[in-house]
Parts: structure tokens; C-alpha cells; sequence
């Protein structure tokens, strides 16, 4: 197959002159500036409404945002480390990531991980801090899975489909352990991006979605969930039915966003988030605080806000100067369109209830680092589109 | 970057993904813009806890300003509900020291669902002055207990005999706490489930307007249920006073006399069993003819309704609901069902006077027709000839309508009720006839025309309808019976009929609106119990009439003058003819004064009946209009009408006309009816 010449969407600019020596070591003018502006806009809007939602739920009110910027902190650092290093040099360490994923999540489940809420999926350092090797899976599987796919690019062929997918279903099953099935979901989703992208068959992708409806099928009805994790996921379809407290969290959740209407309570005054209404608020369920605080308005401008870091990503995804540019994009695209889609469709009852957070935006260590260092790789590949 | 096939699988994902994006935003605008306020209201469901108080309760006056229910503030014992295991023990066993309580009743009454979890709860509603002054200086022992004043009802006007009891009870009726039933219907008009609420009588009739609008307080409460803030408070607004038609000085003569008579009646010996009388139960009706005005309304036994205001205990509410105490909780005016007896015979002598029926030889029934009184009357076939009798077989001779009625001659009645029979009744297909429009039912027309066998509508709880036997009846009775005399109108039922005994079922009010009816010139008024709505707390200063309420309603139900005027002199004999039944307890009356009717009614089981109505004046010069009662009295077990039940009447016309406390009643031996 022929490469076609490079084609940028944006203006062309002349690369002439000597490389810069910017710290971060790339020309700060090829940097994705819009992108970097949406997302620091989420950052901020996102610490903003960790406090509202935290601020009552301990004697500290700034307990829970004080920890959260700690990790916006530690995110920040991460992202400049990988924009740094050429993304390029990532492909030799496809290897390494898998290893590392492998080994992490198996060390979670052996005694050394903690548990929390019913699931072994921490690493607990002292300090109070904890580290949730799942989240830090999704960037090194990104890594490594898009290694695999550059070496064996225009070959995908059912044998490679095959490896891919078994590539996937080993950490996915380490994770199944814990118990994670939102990250998990969020593993299949990047999957499912990457083949896409790729060229795997259309009925590949076909024959995967039925592998994975019967695996969902048989994770349901064998026994391998919690029955308030079938609870949850079905409760969407039926929320009057016997399973009334999973129903709970989501009629609560559908309310208190409903009850925002177009201009909102206003910053710190929604009384369903000031009074706790919504379980897991800070989390799972931030969404529904900034929805009953500032109102559709609100609401829209942030969705608007993912709306443009999702069009920067995917916009890289075509800038990018190589193969391996436009497969790492895709991934992080796939990704955070799920983790959006299903968790903000999850408050407003149109997706069943996972534990997936609001990427930049729910309360979590883990989950910010983890998605900064993968906008760290788009950030990465927009910046070196040129060289 | 790539080849044209991943640019396009490129732009398909993008695709997607806008896709999803736009359903996020859709699925925000319909919740936030275009269901909003559902939202809004379900959301605040859940957050805010309504706490009410009730508001000051509305006084009951009497129709001369005088207080029947009033409210009083008592200092009243409460625990806070927010207290820790150990706080909550301390307390409750301090608390049942000092109240007397055991301690298990104080820890579960600290632990009622009745009361909010927001309120304190009440422990004792009347604590005496020691054992406040006790609780106040020793916090220590009570932690989370304060004194609050709160408001319970008070009675002014109290009986004067053992126990005290408040004027009216049955009438009044008491307040309680809401039930589980009562909470289900009243909900939506606002009640919480610890809320007083009047319970029968007028404190359940005029509820309404008595409770007033309770102080409202919107508590906000955290997804744990703990106490944020107030974030509104509705003031509250009194209830209203309500004016009753009742006069209380009649009031309290009726309920002390019939209370009298029923304890003199029991120092008198039925002759059929050789006990003494029981005059288990009472009732006195007074109401003014010419409106429907109930002026007074008594039912012995009476039982304490103070005691109800904080909460009747269990053991007592048992003992007023045995049956072995005369059912104290009965209101007999209304729920009462007696067989009328003699008193029925002036509805019987005007059927008979309006339709005419004739002897087998042509004589016509009117008021010419004379009767020869043996003391019995026999009919039937020759063989088997069944016996009605007199009382005690007394012989009246010669009697016409109206001696009839002032001797009360039972023989004369069945024989109105023989001549029924042989005029129109006698042999297919009359006697098969359940058609009441038959001439051979005008003593059941008659009597339905004059309010009986249904209710008086005057709204007092469980008003009986009473009845009036017809074949109808007569065959539900004995459904399936093949004797054929069971399922056909026999001579025997008219005769029972005539005199208001048998199956006819009358309550005392309908006794009054029926003797109504007859001495106004045939208005049947609905009973009316008070005359208008006050402003609430008016007691205190000038009443102000908020509304005046309206005349109950009323049907003319078109009586014969001139029948009327035949049978008047047979019932003002019977007060004032010397031989007339209630001639002794009307004793220095003047003729023209009162006219009436005693009743000794037979009760299968049971002692008899004594009975009595009057009416005063029995005639109004329409140039000179003055007032005109009927007076209905009835005593269970007690004996002769004219003996017991007619002075207990003699002493409320005292009252009546003039007299606030005429001399006690005095009984006489019932030696005749």
C-alpha cells in the first residue's frame, strides 16, 4: 500500500529553522493550543465541583479538592514527561508496557493490593494515598496494543485479530478479579477503536461483537458478578422493577439534573448536592452536580468542552505524521468517547450504571494522571507533526 | 499520516462518536429544559419533612354564648428525640420514676413512629407543678427533657353528680389523636399522623372549622434524614368557635333528670320477673318544632370526656366500651333503636282517621266510632281464636279516640287494625301485596310520611334508620319458610304495628321530628345542631359571627289539619285528663300546657321500654308566636312510660318554660300505664 504525503487540515506552516529548545522539546507554537484550553477548562471546572460536592462530607471542606489537585499536580508532570520524549520511541517499549500491565494488575490481587468497597483494585502507599493499577492499564494497553498493530500494519488479518484480542482478554480478566467491569468496558472500547481504525474486517468487528455480547451474556448469567453489579446494569432498562435500590442512585441522580433547569441553583447552592443525595457524587456521579449547580448551561458548555477535546483528538488522529501517531490517537479517541458517553448517558438514565469516572473531571488520583498521560501521547503526536 | 482507508475508517468513528455526543446533549435539553419542573417538584419531595403544629382549637358554645369547650394550656413533659443510647436511658428511667410510668412504656413511647423524628415527644401532657419544678432542677437526670405549654380541651360546664362529668358528652364528642384509618382519608387535608382530630359529636362534625390551620415548618433534611435548616415556616391560624343551638341550662336539666329517673327506676320491681328494674340506658331529645333546633341532646350513661384530652389509658376505653356498663360511648339519640309502643299510636289513629276503614256491618272508622273495651280482643277461626290484650287486661268499657288515647286502650289500636284487615287486607291478592301504596298499609304510609325508617340527617356519626315492618320485610325474614302465614300480611302484624310494638324500630330523634311534624302542621325539619361559625378565640372577647349556618332543610309532608285537631284532645289528655297516663308526673300543669304521649314498649328478653313525648305549647296562636318544643324521653329497662319517662319530661318542660332548676324528679310506682 502506498503512503500518501502528509495533508494538514490547519494551516501549513514552514518548519525551516533549527529545532527550538523548548524544555518541553518541542516548539511551544506546535502545540495543540485549543486542545490544551478545553481541557484545562474541564481541570478547573472539574476541582470546582469536587469541592462543592466534598465540602460537607468530612470536617476539612477541602479535603477531598486539596487531594485532588495533589494528583492534577502529579497529572501535570506526567503529561509534560511524555509530550518530552518523542512518541515515536514509545513503539519499542510496546513490549515493556504489556509486561508492566501484566505484572501490576496481578500484583493488585495478591495481598500486597487493598480492597475498597467490595474490590481489590488498589495499591495503598502511605499517606493515605492509593494508586489504581487499572486506571494506569488503559495507557500502557493503549502503548502496547498500538505497538502491535504498527508492526503488523495492512495485516490484519484474522490471526493477528485473534492475538490482539487475546492480548486484550488477559488483562481483562486480571481486572475481572478485582472486580472492575467499567474499566473493562473501557479496555473492550479501546479494542474495538483500534481494530476499527486499523482495517480489520467489517466482519471481524462482527464476529467480536457477538463474541462479546455472549461474554456478557455469560458473565450475567454465570455467576461472575455481583448481583448488584446485575442490579445496576439492568436497572436502566427497568427501573421499577424489584431492584429498587440500584434504581435509587439513578432516579436520584436523573432528578437532581432535571431539577437544574436552564440557569441552574447556582455554584454551591444545589440542594440535592449540598444535602448528598446523589451517592458516589464526587465520583461516578459528578456530572449531576454541575447539571443542578449551573443548569443546562452549564452542562452544555462542558459537554461542549469535551466536544472540542474530542475533535482535537481525533483531528491529531489525521494531522499525525505516521501510522503509529494516528493508531495512538485513535485509541485515546475510542477511549474517551466511551468513558464520556457512558458515564455522562449513565447520570441521565440513557446508559445502565458502571463505575467509570468522568475523565478530568470525577474525584480520583488514578483515573486524572492516567488521562493526562494519554493526552500527553495526542498532545505528543500533534506536536511532532511536522518532524 | 495514512492511507485513504484509514482516513475513512477514521471519519466513520468520528461520525459515530458525534453521534453519541449529540444524544448526550438532546437527552440533557429534555431533562433540564423540557421536564424540568417535574424534577424540581420530585427532588423536593424527598428533600423537605413537613412538621406541623396544631393550631389553637375553636371553642363550642351553647346558642347563648355560654362555653362548652374551651382550650387550657398544660405544661407538658417532652423528650428530645437526638439523644445518645446512653442520654436516652438515663432519661427514660428517670422519667419513669418521677411520671410513675414503667419504664417500658416511657423507652417506647420515646421510640413511637406516631411522633415526628423532628419534635420532641411528649412523656406527660398534665405534669404536676412538683414534678416540673423536680425536672427542671435536676438536668442532670433528664438530659434532652423540657417543659413545653400546650393546649388540651377543657369542659366548664360540668353534671352535677359522682365523676363530675362535662355537660354533652355524646354530643361534643372528644378529640384524640388521629387513627390509622382517620390519617388515611384526611392525609391529603393535611393531618400528620400525630395530629389531634375531633372524634364524633361536634369536635368530629365541625372539625373543619374547629381545628384552624396548623403552624407549618418545611424542614430541609440531609440524604441521611439529619436536620439542615427551616426553609419555611407558615404561621398558623386559630380555628373557629362554633355556636350550637343547644341551650346548655336544658341541656344539663335533661341529662340530670333522665340521669334521676334512671336511678329511681331502679328502686322499682318489674312485676312479670320480680327484679328490680335496670334502666340500662336513656336518652332525652328536645328540639324546637318550628325549626329543627336541637336544644338538647342527652344519652345516659354519660362517660368523662376530660378524659380523653391526654389520651385515654387502654384499661379505661375497655371499661367504656363493655357491654356489662351500658355501652357509655353509645350516642342513643341517634344510634339508639327502640319500638316506639303506645307513642306510635297517634301515627296509627291518623292512618286510621285519614283512610276510613269500616266494620263488616258499614260502620265507618271516624271520630264518632266507639269501641267496647274488655280488655282483650279476640279473632280468628272458631277453635283457635288468638288474644291481644291490655296491659295487665284492664278494662277500659266504652272508649272513643280520644279516651282511647288518654287511657291508652291497646284494644282500641288492634282493632283499628282489624278493620285495615277486613276492609281491604282480608284474602288473595291483597294479603300477598308487597305494594305499600295498598289501602291496607296506611298505618306503614302514614308512619314513612311522618320521617320514620330513615335517617334525620343530622349528621351526628352511625344515625340508625330505624323501620317500619312491611310484608317486604316480613319475607326477608323468613326467607325459604314454608308456612305460607310467614310470607303473607297477617291481622297480627297490623295489630302489632298499630301499637308500635313488634319489629317497628324507632330511634328517640325521629320520636321528636315525628310528634314535630305533627303539632307544626306537617313540616319535617332535618335536626339542626349549631347556628353559626364564630371568629376563632371570640369567647374570649366579642363574639363576631363569621357565617351563620343556614336551616337545615326541611319537606312538608301535607298533614290534615282537621285529623289533627280529632286527635290533639285524646294526647292532651293524656297529660292533663285525670285518668290520663302522664296525668301524675304532669301533675299542677293546667290543661293546654302540654300534650303527649306515654309508651311502655315489650322488648323479647328484655324489661320494658318507658317512653314518653310531649310537645309544649301544643298549639301556636299564629297572632302571638312563641317557641314550641317537642320532648322525646326514653328509658331502657325502665318501666312504665308514664311512671318513669314522663317525669323525666315533666321536669326538662320545667326547664323549658322558665324554670333553670325545677325540683328533682319524682317517680311514681308504676302500678298503671
Amino acid at each position: 500500500m502506498a503512503l500518501s504525503p502528509p495533508r494538514s487540515l490547519g494551516r501549513i506552516r514552514s518548519r525551516a529553522g533549527a529545532p527550538t529548545s523548548s524544555r518541553l522539546g518541542v516548539d511551544w507554537r506546535d502545540l495543540d493550543w485549543v486542545m490544551l484550553g478545553a481541557v484545562g477548562g474541564i481541570i478547573t471546572l472539574g476541582l470546582v465541583m469536587v469541592y462543592s460536592t466534598t465540602r460537607n462530607l468530612v470536617d476539612n471542606p477541602y479535603y477531598f479538592v486539596t487531594r485532588q489537585a495533589v494528583a492534577l499536580g502529579l497529572g501535570i508532570m506526567v503529561f509534560c514527561v511524555i509530550l518530552r520524549i518523542d512518541y515515536r520511541k514509545f513503539r519499542d517499549f510496546s513490549l515493556l508496557a504489556y509486561l508492566a500491565v501484566i505484572v501490576l494488575l496481578i500484583g493488585v490481587i495478591t495481598p500486597m493490593g487493598s480492597s475498597a468497597k467490595g474490590a481489590q483494585a488498589w495499591y495503598a502507599f502511605p499517606g493515605g494515598f492509593q494508586f489504581q493499577p487499572a486506571e494506569i492499564a488503559k495507557f500502557l494497553l493503549i502503548v502496547a496494543l498500538c505497538g502491535y498493530v504498527n508492526e503488523h500494519r495492512g495485516d490484519i488479518d484474522p490471526w493477528r485479530v485473534t492475538v490482539l484480542v487475546g492480548l486484550a482478554v488477559l488483562p481483562i480478566g486480571l481486572i475481572q478479579l478485582q472486580p472492575d467491569l467499567g474499566t473493562n468496558m473501557v479496555l473492550a472500547a479501546i479494542l474495538l477503536g483500534l481494530l476499527a481504525v486499523a482495517g480489520a474486517k467489517g466482519r471481524y468487528l462482527l464476529v467480536l461483537l457477538l463474541l462479546a455480547v455472549t461474554g456478557v451474556y455469560a458473565v450475567l448469567t454465570l455467576g461472575l458478578l455481583q448481583q448488584y453489579q446485575i442490579d445496576r446494569l439492568t436497572s436502566v432498562i427497568n427501573p421499577d422493577a424489584a431492584s429498587q435500590a440500584a434504581a435509587y442512585n439513578q432516579t436520584q441522580s436523573k432528578n437532581t439534573i432535571g431539577s437544574g433547569g436552564v440557569t441552574g441553583a447556582g455554584l454551591f447552592q444545589g440542594p440535592q448536592t449540598r444535602l448528598g443525595y446523589v451517592p458516589e457524587q464526587h465520583t461516578d456521579f459528578i456530572f449531576t452536580a454541575v447539571a443542578e449547580e449551573l443548569g443546562f448551561v452549564g452542562a452544555a458548555v462542558l459537554l461542549a468542552l469535551y466536544a472540542v477535546v474530542m475533535w482535537r483528538t481525533w483531528r491529531t488522529a489525521r494531522l499525525a505524521r505516521d501510522y503509529y501517531g494516528t493508531l495512538v490517537c485513535s485509541a485515546v479517541f475510542a477511549m474517551l468517547a466511551f468513558q464520556i458517553f457512558e458515564n455522562i448517558g449513565m447520570t441521565m438514565a440513557i446508559m445502565p450504571v458502571t463505575g467509570i469516572p468522568l475523565p478530568l473531571m470525577s474525584y480520583g488520583g488514578s483515573s486524572m494522571i492516567a488521562t493526562l498521560a494519554c493526552l500527553g501521547l495526542v498532545a505528543n503526536v500533534h506536536a511532532r507533526r511536522f518532524a | 499520516m495514512s492511507d485513504a482507508s484509514s482516513r475513512f475508517r477514521l471519519t466513520v468513528v468520528g461520525v459515530v462518536v458525534f453521534a453519541l455526543f449529540s444524544t448526550l446533549f438532546a437527552r440533557l435539553w429534555f431533562l433540564q429544559v423540557g421536564t424540568a419542573e417535574d424534577f424540581v417538584a420530585q427532588t423536593e419531595q424527598s428533600r423537605i419533612r413537613v412538621v406541623q403544629e396544631p393550631a389553637i382549637r375553636g371553642a363550642i358554645v351553647d346558642r347563648n354564648g355560654k362555653v362548652l369547650v374551651r382550650n387550657t394550656l398544660v405544661d407538658t413533659i417532652t423528650v428530645d428525640r437526638n439523644l445518645t443510647p446512653e442520654e436516652r436511658a438515663i432519661t427514660a428511667k428517670n422519667l419513669a420514676r418521677v411520671l410513675a410510668l414503667p419504664e417500658d412504656v416511657v423507652a417506647a413511647e420515646l421510640d413511637s413512629p406516631k411522633y415526628s423524628p423532628f419534635e420532641p415527644v411528649p412523656i406527660a401532657r398534665d405534669a404536676t407543678y412538683e414534678t416540673l419544678v423536680y425536672v427542671r432542677e435536676h438536668p442532670e437526670l433528664f438530659p434532652g427533657v423540657s417543659a413545653e405549654r400546650r393546649s388540651i380541651r377543657e369542659y366548664p360546664e360540668r353534671l352535677r353528680f359522682e365523676d363530675f362529668p362535662p355537660l354533652g358528652a355524646h354530643l361534643l364528642g372528644y378529640v384524640g389523636l388521629i387513627n390509622k384509618d382517620e390519617y388515611e382519608i384526611q392525609k391529603r387535608a393535611g393531618y400528620s399522623p400525630n395530629d389531634p382530630i375531633g372524634k364524633q359529636g361536634i369536635e368530629q362534625l365541625f372539625e373543619s372549622e374547629l381545628r384552624g390551620k396548623p403552624r407549618e415548618r418545611r424542614l430541609e433534611v440531609d440524604s441521611r434524614g439529619r436536620l439542615v435548616g427551616v426553609a419555611e415556616v407558615v404561621e398558623p391560624v386559630a380555628g373557629r368557635d362554633v355556636q350550637l343551638t343547644i341551650d346548655a341550662d336544658v341541656q344539663r336539666v335533661a341529662e340530670e333528670s333522665l340521669r334521676d329517673g334512671m336511678v329511681q327506676a331502679r328502686n322499682y320491681t318489674d312485676r312479670l320477673t320480680g327484679e328490680r328494674y335496670k334502666a340500662t340506658g336513656g336518652s332525652v331529645v328536645v328540639m324546637n318544632v318550628q325549626n329543627g333546633d336541637v336544644i338538647a341532646l342527652a344519652s345516659a350513661p354519660t362517660f368523662n370526656i376530660s378524659k380523653f384530652t391526654s389520651g385515654i389509658p387502654t384499661q379505661e376505653f375497655a371499661i367504656l366500651t363493655d357491654p356489662a356498663n351500658g355501652l357509655p360511648l353509645v350516642n342513643r339519640p341517634v344510634q339508639g333503636l327502640y319500638a316506639p309502643g303506645s307513642t306510635f299510636k297517634t301515627f296509627s289513629l291518623y292512618a286510621a282517621l285519614r283512610d276510613k276503614p269500616s266494620t263488616e256491618d258499614g260502620t265507618v272508622f271516624d271520630e264518632n266510632f266507639r269501641f267496647f273495651d274488655r280488655g282483650f280482643i279476640e279473632f280468628g277461626a272458631r277453635g283457635q281464636e288468638q288474644s291481644f290484650q291490655n296491659a295487665g287486661r284492664r278494662a277500659n268499657g266504652s272508649v272513643d279516640a280520644t279516651r282511647a288515647m288518654t287511657v291508652s286502650s291497646d284494644v282500641f289500636w288492634y282493632n283499628i287494625a282489624l278493620l285495615y284487615w277486613r276492609t281491604w287486607g282480608r284474602g288473595e291478592p291483597f294479603q300477598s301485596s308487597t305494594n305499600l301504596a295498598d289501602p291496607q298499609y296506611g298505618i306503614q304510609q302514614v308512619a314513612r310520611k311522618f320521617g320514620f325508617a330513615q335517617p334525620t340527617g343530622i349528621g351526628l356519626a352511625g344515625e340508625a334508620r330505624g323501620r317500619i315492618p312491611d310484608l317486604t320485610f316480613k319475607r326477608a325474614l323468613n326467607v325459604g319458610n314454608p308456612d305460607r302465614s310467614t310470607q303473607i300480611w297477617l291481622p297480627g302484624d297490623g295489630m302489632n304495628l298499630s301499637v308500635g310494638q313488634g319489629d317497628v324500630l324507632v330511634t328517640p330523634l325521629q320520636l321528636a321530628q315525628a310528634y314535630g311534624a305533627f303539632a307544626n302542621g306537617g313540616v319535617i325539619h332535618t335536626p339542626r345542631l349549631a347556628r353559626a361559625v364564630l371568629e376563632g378565640g371570640s369567647t374570649l372577647g366579642e363574639p363576631r359571627i363569621v357565617r351563620d349556618l343556614p336551616r337545615q332543610p326541611a319537606r312538608t309532608v301535607g298533614v290534615d289539619p282537621r285529623i289533627v285537631d280529632l286527635i290533639m284532645p285524646g294526647l292532651e289528655g293524656a297529660v292533663c285528663s285525670p285518668e290520663g297516663t302522664a296525668n301524675s308526673a304532669f301533675s299542677g300543669y293546667p290543661c293546654g300546657v302540654v300534650m303527649g304521649k306515654t309508651g311502655t314498649a315489650e322488648v323479647l328478653g328484655q324489661q320494658d321500654t318507658a317512653l314518653f313525648v310531649g310537645v309544649t305549647p301544643p298549639r301556636v296562636d299564629p297572632e302571638n308566636p312563641q317557641p314550641q318544643y317537642v320532648v322525646a324521653v326514653v328509658v331502657e329497662q325502665g318501666g312504665f312510660g308514664g311512671s318513669i319517662a314522663a317525669p323525666i319530661a315533666r321536669r326538662v318542660i320545667d326547664a323549658l318554660l322558665g324554670n333553670p332548676d325545677p325540683p328533682r324528679v319524682v317517680t311514681y310506682r308504676p302500678d298503671v300505664d
